[in-house]
């Protein structure tokens, strides 16, 4: 790699130019989600964004002058929203959950168009043709999917890959799309009735991205051994590998323009290219974890990018500026364990990634747990509950959450949207329900005392 | 104190499978879940190889770079294992691990997230030695026995070495040296870089 081909070698070295985080830097970050950001899109004209984050919600951002601004959240998932786009030549946005479905939503309105089911395992990205009448889903039930955006039904079903599919682009003439997984194959189906056409590349390693290049003849991938490279799809040749990364490839974007691609990684490494020599443009050295989501801005001068923040971070990549990154609060508040109790700390390590303890629920996964001993389950207004903990009728106490964590959440409230989670140790439950009596301690309201 | 590590010697796999089903019964692996499987190339094809495949604990293990909850940990023998009190099931360690080692149940209801589950070297894990908890969890903790893992002592072929890096980088460089080739060590220099033949 040649060095003088850089324009921004970034270390995070110098902590105090870190905490001089400009407004500018400030006001570009994403600051709305309750948990690791596992997607980011923006829209062509640049305006607005999508976000997917492991708290099971999708966020519709404004984009522009001064601080991005939440247009709407949405958190109908029963699991992390994996992967998310705009629909175009629509108001619609589609989203890819863990809970197994790809779900079609109205922007403005917020309301739910369509769900799609069909995948048996959780649904790990999706795509959207450039006409927007199909979209594709990849997911962990080695198939992927394509669905009919026009009349809103299911469409091919793309079986073939013998393990996981992590990814799926279009075509650019939406004949065409292309999958791949852990599998290391980059498969090419014919989107009218699902056959196989080829195996367009194999790369042996599992590959976890794919990207379309705007030229239709390309196809940009991610591997799982720390490759990205660029396969040309007449040939399948593997025509140029951009970069080895020490760690896997993560995340890819292509600018909305087709002339800058971008590729995280596992370490925390975001490149940049050049799309027409396939040069390296800029070099970022994200510190504090794996880069999940890219999203190149719509003038190409900024690069939008999430990991396992609440937020997503915005890096002026030109003029570069790249000490201005929003920080990470290292450790997170899920990998906190030095001086804590052990009650905190079972809730730190346990809890927190999902449950907040304050007044509002922090968009986590799960509601906030202010006020939760006396409180009827499933009643914290502002929340979506499962229709398990919507028809369940007890209340929250000592011997109910010791019974949670001692069941797991799967035999005591089956259904519920909380994850597999026991402690097995009695006093490990004991001294959780000690700290949580103490940090939840608001007496609950009439409202939820009935019920309501 | 040792450092552990595997290695499969493709020139001598017969992809008889007697390593997965070791594995499987030694530690009750429910249904769903292959902590180790073998992994067949040009498959009837000329220079066919097969690979018995699972977690490597890799000296510098991706799998914990990008866990969320840092659930994984090193035993003092370089075994990665990971703590399920603390794993949340995310899946992101997959995306991160070459050899594909982590694995998740289908459990409860749809959506919900099963513990990852992946080879444990037969250490155990974070869990009292020996204790049921540990064996439900986990599985056998064979090293606490003074054994070592019963996909490599099962091998007939013994081309699954598992032990001490050191003794078993020698055994490989003898066997390399006697037939004057050696292409099949696979994934050794993935994950034990700089530490390897």
């Amino acid at each position: 790699m040649p060095a003088r081909s850089w324009r921004t070698v970034t270390f995070m070295l110098c902590f105090s130019i870190v905490s001089a985080i400009s407004a500018h830097a400030e006001d570009n970050t994403l600051r709305g989600h309750g948990g690791p950001v596992k997607s980011v899109v923006i829209s062509p004209d640049g305006k607005t964004a999508l976000t997917g984050s492991f708290d099971y919600s999708m966020i519709h951002w404004r984009l522009g002058e001064g601080a991005p601004e939440v247009v709407g959240r949405i958190a109908d998932h029963d699991g992390a929203v994996n992967s998310v786009k705009f629909v175009p030549g629509t108001d619609w946005a589609i989203t890819a959950s863990d809970d197994g479905t790809v779900a079609v939503w109205d922007l403005p309105s917020g309301r739910l168009v369509h769900r799609f089911k069909g995948h048996t395992h959780k649904v790990v990205h999706v795509a959207v043709s450039n006409d927007g009448k199909w979209a594709a889903s990849a997911a962990w039930d080695r198939t992927a999917r394509l669905w009919d955006l026009t009349n809103l039904t299911a469409g091919p079903l793309l079986k073939g890959h013998v393990n996981t599919v992590n990814s799926v682009v279009f075509s650019r003439d939406g004949k065409f799309v292309y999958s791949a997984g852990y599998g290391g194959e980059i498969r090419q189906w014919r989107v009218e009735d699902g056959e196989l056409e080829r195996v367009v590349y194999k790369h042996g390693w599992g590959i976890n991205v794919l990207a379309a290049i705007g030229d239709g003849r390309r196809l940009l991938f991610g591997a799982l051994d720390g490759t990205v490279g660029v396969v040309d799809l007449s040939t399948g040749q593997p025509g140029q590998k951009l970069h080895k990364f020490e760690r896997p490839v993560l995340s890819l974007t292509v600018s909305a323009k087709n002339d800058v691609a971008a590729a995280g990684s596992g370490d925390g490494l975001i490149y940049v290219w050049d799309i027409d020599r396939w040069l390296p443009k800029y070099r970022h050295q994200f510190a504090d974890g794996p880069v999940w989501a890219l999203a190149i801005s719509s003038d190409a001068k900024g690069m939008y990018f999430g990991g396992l923040d609440d937020h997503v971070a915005y890096w002026q990549m030109d003029p570069d500026r790249p000490f201005e990154v929003a920080q990470s609060d290292v450790p997170r508040r899920f990998q906190k364990s030095e001086g804590l109790g052990p009650g905190e700390r079972q809730f730190a390590r346990k809890c927190s990634i999902c449950h907040s303890l304050g007044e509002d629920h922090a968009n986590r996964a799960g509601p906030s747990l202010i006020g939760l001993f006396g409180r009827k389950v499933g009643t914290v207004p502002g929340y979506i509950y499962s229709k398990t903990l919507k028809n369940a009728d007890f209340v929250w106490n000592e011997k109910t959450i010791d019974q949670l964590f001692a069941e797991g959440p799967e035999h005591f409230v089956p259904g519920s949207k909380m994850p597999l989670q026991k402690m097995s140790k009695a006093h490990e439950r004991l001294a959780l329900i000690k700290f949580l009596k103490r940090a939840t301690n608001v007496a609950p309201t009439d409202e939820t005392k009935s019920g309501g | 104190m040792a450092r552990m590590k595997f290695l499969c010697d493709a020139e001598r796999c017969i992809e008889c499978n007697a390593c997965v089903t070791a594995c499987k019964n030694e530690h009750e692996v429910p249904w769903g879940v292959n902590r180790r499987r073998v992994v067949t190339i040009n498959d009837g094809k000329p220079g066919e190889r097969s690979l018995s495949v699972a977690c490597m604990h890799c000296s510098d293990a991706p799998c914990m770079a990008v866990c969320p909850v840092d659930c994984f940990f090193y035993t003092e023998q370089g075994v990665v294992l990971h703590n399920k009190d603390l794993c949340i099931g995310c899946g992101y360690c997959f995306y991160a691990c070459p050899f594909g080692a982590p694995q998740y149940p289908q459990v409860g209801n749809f959506g919900s997230r099963g513990k990852m589950d992946k080879c444990t070297f037969c250490a155990g894990g974070a869990a009292d030695a020996g204790s049921d908890e540990e064996f439900k969890k986990y599985g056998r903790n064979r090293l606490a026995e003074g054994k070592l893992p019963l996909c490599a002592e099962m091998c007939s072929t013994k081309a699954l070495l598992a032990g001490d890096g050191d003794q078993v980088s020698n055994i490989y460089r003898e066997r390399v040296v006697a037939r004057g080739f050696g292409s099949g060590a696979w994934g050794w220099s993935k994950a034990y870089p700089g530490g390897g033949s």
